[in-house]
């Protein structure tokens, strides 16, 4: 089991835009074992969805760039592969859940026709009635009728459109599904349904899954491994069980935490971090999170780099490395 | 019923209005030298003497009986008449909009896959000045090059297809090309604004995610929802070309609806300049229908309404 | 407010650095003021007289005496050219404000007036849409007679229905704010209401319209000019002079190339200042098309079921 699905290393994504450029990924690493559930936390613009789309190979065109880094998916370094093969990998091997479902489907087309699709894509030499079959077990797989199949998006609910969606995402059995905040924009009575739904056929079919997220809750209930971002970088990696229940934490995490409320405790006001995300339009050579961190000394003006305090659980914080102590 | 009404306000408005125009069909006709008698002769064959609202509804009611009346000027049936010189302007017209459409569209495509490059500024200049050039000068020029210079081709005139279809090609491939070209700048400029409009959509990157080609993309997810408003301005465009050939016919001397109307109104024949509004907003009205009954198609959204 | 700061607040305005931000628009502007200053001082800028006829001299071809040539009447190509800028320029900019004037006013009373008056105001609009411009154009010249006057009149009056259709639109969707409602909800007219809080939010889409406008109403003029409907001659038009030079197109064809690349830019340049204002003041402007077609479809569908 030496082998990885998935291994990112020192990932680095710059969006050029007319104004400026900004640096939204920094050296991200991570890696993912076949079958595995990584929940990915962190604020809004720490680079979470930049992330999910490099491995898509779906950053935007002439705006996006890798420019430093791979990552090497299922055995194949997917920065190298030529773009035919990379469409080939879409949908196949790799696919993705996307945040809003009510602009993610086609409008004009049926959501059994957006389901064949994929398929058809896929199975090149497979017959049309085959496939259609199915698409129709799939959508009794997310729960819907197949005799609906031939409706359009907009005769679907929010949650509805959000099952079509994952029967996009799973048609093809895909080894590694990248699920970017799949509940954010649903109501909050169907964010656990939807949520139960995904890990249910993510168990069935054997899938690994990115599963993106602000909800720490729901990555204790879901995944197996946690990487937590921070303006473009992983600051904290480890199982599940590592981070919850350690005491051990990078100090962002442990903000993280503090900002849950609790229903055992009696707290007026919830704890926040102080201070908002760097702007990812300027370069910064220390630790990221110093400006905001309660325990910054002299040495967070270094980069500090990956520490491993238990044998699953690593931290990039300084406050943990024996090194640089001083 | 809505086009119904629309077209009965054209006709009473345009009826009404022309009796504001000084001077009548039957002295224009009779000349100088008409005497008394037979201008009263004429004026009641042709029931010019009757109540405005009176001849309105009684052409109306023609119009029920397969009737538009006779031509003063032209001493013809003007139902004649207009067939004639309807399928003169289709000859044009159509030809004109099935290039302007299919290379406008794919011009725009081009431009809009291509945003911000020299590509998409080079198609941005053509389409601009298509559009800001008098029609009627552009057919002057290709007549001085194709015609006068190389002598290629006529520089005017009409064949009817039936009786040369060589020399009819010869003779409509400059008025094609000039009626062309400012459409396709219409269309060329509408296709790119919206193909902008729904090139970064989040279902476009869902197709992406699903593997299937870059045609696949650009026309069944990008394409078909930017037609809606490339389908209005299509519409639009073919009702306005049938009556707006006007110059190009003026230009190349084809006996077409648009030169009808103007040596009509000159003549002050205003039953033929009737009929003749009628049969182009009838087909304004039809181009409409056709729109309707395409949104349907393109949008299921619209269907349900 | 002194001078200074009323210079700071134009040449802050997002108006003028959006007209002054791209290198072609400003191009466009820099001709365009040309045109008018050419207009305004032809008598001084043109060489010749336009309308002194020399028999002897016509259709000279271009010699240093005349640039551009003589035209049948052996009057100075150039000369007209200059003193036809006059023209192109009050036709287009006379036209437009009639248009947008009458239309403005046509849309807020359909817009503000009960169903009936909106109801048959725009189907006249629908009506005059159907006829193509051009004919409608030649109809309204033929009845009004020729001049400067008439087909500014006639043009402008062939415009009307679109600022009509775009401030009724406007009306329809600034009617149902908050703020307007607050206003009746204080007592204010409905005349008072109508100038105070919704006329205010047409003009701005009225003004990008107006700008995309004023060159198709100068190509109109040069189409009418051209068909000899337009100006009276001896007036000098720049349609009028192609139409002229129409007749010696291969014995000296730049009596006639000269006007129209004339009209050709200054038609391209009004078109992509229009263009720049409209993508600075109001970008929605430009699917108003296609809400129009899907509007009047749901129209038609709530009609039909009623």
């Amino acid at each position: 089991m030496s082998k990885k699905l998935l291994s990112i290393r020192d990932l680095s994504v710059d969006y050029n835009t007319e104004i400026s450029r900004v640096y939204a990924v920094n050296g991200l690493s991570f890696d993912l074992d076949y079958g595995e559930t990584l929940g990915l936390v962190g604020e809004t613009g720490a680079g979470k969805t930049t992330a999910c789309l490099s491995i898509m190979g779906l950053l935007p065109e002439g705006i996006g760039e890798v420019v430093e880094g791979s990552i090497t998916l299922d055995g194949e370094d997917i920065l190298r592969v030529p773009d035919s093969r990379l469409r080939e990998l879409r949908g196949r091997t790799v696919s993705m859940i996307f945040q809003d479902p009510m602009s993610s489907l086609n409008p004009v087309l049926t959501v059994g026709d957006q389901i064949l699709e994929v398929l058809q894509e896929h199975n090149k030499g497979k017959k049309k009635e085959e496939l259609e079959k199915t698409v129709d077990n799939m959508m009794e797989l997310v729960g819907i009728p197949a005799n609906r199949k031939n409706e359009y998006p907009h005769e679907f609910s929010g949650g509805m459109k959000q099952r079509i969606v994952i029967a996009i995402a799973l048609a093809c059995e895909p080894k590694l599904i990248l699920a970017d905040e799949p509940t954010t924009a649903l109501d909050v009575t169907i964010q656990a349904q939807m949520l139960g739904l995904i890990h249910e056929l993510q168990q069935r079919l054997n899938t690994a899954m990115i599963l993106v997220t602000h909800d720490l809750g729901v990555v204790a209930q879901t995944c197996e491994k946690v990487a937590v971002m921070y303006a473009g970088q992983c600051v904290e990696y480890g199982s599940v069980e590592a981070i919850f229940d350690s005491q051990t934490l990078h100090p962002y995490t442990r903000g993280l935490f503090n900002a849950i409320p609790k229903l055992d405790e009696d707290a007026q006001r919830l704890e926040t971090i102080e201070g908002m995300i760097p702007d990812p339009s300027v370069k910064i050579e220390g630790c990221r999170f110093a400006q905001r961190c309660k325990f910054a000394t002299q040495r967070c003006g270094q980069a500090p780099g990956m520490v491993r305090v238990a044998p699953d659980h690593m931290i990039r914080c300084h406050l943990f490395d024996k090194r640089t102590e001083g | 019923m809505q086009s119904v009404i629309v077209i009965f306000i054209v006709t009473l408005m345009v009826f009404l209005l022309m009796q504001l125009v000084p001077g009548d069909a039957v002295t224009n006709f009779l000349g100088a030298s008409a005497t008394e008698s037979q201008i009263e002769y004429y004026t009641k064959l042709f029931g010019y003497d009757q109540p405005v609202l009176v001849q309105y509804f009684k052409w109306l009611g023609g119009l029920f009986r397969g009737e538009m009346g006779r031509s003063i000027s032209l001493q013809m049936e003007i139902s004649d008449v207009l067939v004639q010189r309807l399928q003169v302007t289709l000859s044009i017209v159509l030809p004109a909009f099935v290039i302007a459409v299919v290379i406008g569209v794919s011009l725009g495509i081009v431009a809009a896959k291509n945003r911000g490059t020299v590509l998409d500024s080079l198609i941005s200049v053509v389409a601009n000045i298509g559009m800001s050039m008098p029609m009627f000068w552009f057919g002057l020029m290709l007549i001085l090059v194709f015609a006068n210079i190389l002598h290629i081709l006529p520089t005017s005139g009409y064949v009817y297809p039936q009786d040369d279809l060589g020399a009819a090609i010869r003779h409509s491939v400059l008025p094609v090309t000039v009626l062309a070209l400012n459409y396709m700048s219409q269309f060329c400029r509408q296709t790119r604004s919206s193909m902008l409009e729904v090139i970064r959509q989040d279902y476009v990157t869902t197709a992406k995610a699903k593997g299937v080609s870059a045609r696949t993309i650009t026309f069944r997810h990008q394409l078909r929802n930017a037609l809606i408003p490339i389908v209005t301005v299509m519409g639009a465009s073919l009702g306005a070309m049938v009556g707006g050939t006007v110059l190009v016919e003026s230009v190349f001397v084809i006996p077409g609806l648009g030169n009808l109307m103007i040596s009509a109104i000159k003549a002050r024949d205003f039953m033929v300049v009737e009929n003749g509004v009628l049969v182009i907003s009838v087909v304004v009205a039809v181009c409409n229908l056709v729109v309707d009954v395409l949104y349907g198609v393109i949008d299921p959204r619209i269907r349900n309404d | 407010m002194n001078k200074k700061s009323l210079w700071k607040k134009i040449t802050g305005s997002r108006v003028f650095k959006v007209l002054t931000g791209k290198k072609s628009t400003v191009v466009c502007l820099a001709i365009l003021l040309l045109l008018v200053v050419t207009a305004a001082l032809a008598p001084v800028l043109a060489p010749c007289d336009p309308y002194e006829q020399k028999l002897v001299s016509q259709l000279q071809g271009m010699s240093p005496e005349h640039w551009l040539g003589t035209d049948s009447m052996g009057r100075d190509v150039l000369s007209r050219i200059i003193y036809g800028s006059r023209v192109s320029l009050v036709v287009g900019i006379a036209s437009t404000l009639i248009a947008g004037g009458f239309g403005m006013l046509v849309g807020l009373i359909a817009g503000m007036g009960g169903r009936i008056v909106d109801t048959v105001l725009m189907r006249i609009m629908d009506a005059m849409m159907s006829v193509p411009m051009i004919i409608l154009a030649l109809f309204l010249g033929t009845i009004f007679g020729k001049g400067l006057g008439n087909i500014c009149v006639a043009i402008g009056i062939c415009m009307i229905p679109s600022y009509a259709r775009v401030t009724r639109g406007q009306v329809l969707s600034v009617k149902e704010m908050d703020y307007v409602t607050a206003g009746v909800l204080c007592g204010a007219s409905k005349i008072k209401n109508t100038l105070v809080h919704i006329f205010p939010n047409c003009v701005s889409a009225n003004l990008v319209l107006m700008t995309m406008n004023l060159g198709s109403a100068i190509l109109s003029e040069a189409a009418l000019s051209f068909l000899g409907m337009g100006i009276n001659p001896p007036t000098a038009s720049w349609g009028g002079m192609v139409n002229d030079g129409y007749k010696y197109l291969s014995r000296d064809p730049i009596i006639a190339i000269a006007p129209g690349i004339c009209i050709m830019i200054v038609v391209l340049c009004f078109n992509m200042v229009g263009d720049s204002l409209r993508d600075a003041l109001d970008p929605k402007l430009r699917g108003t098309l296609a809400r129009r077609g899907k509007r009047t479809k749901r129209a038609g569908a709530a009609r039909a079921a009623g």
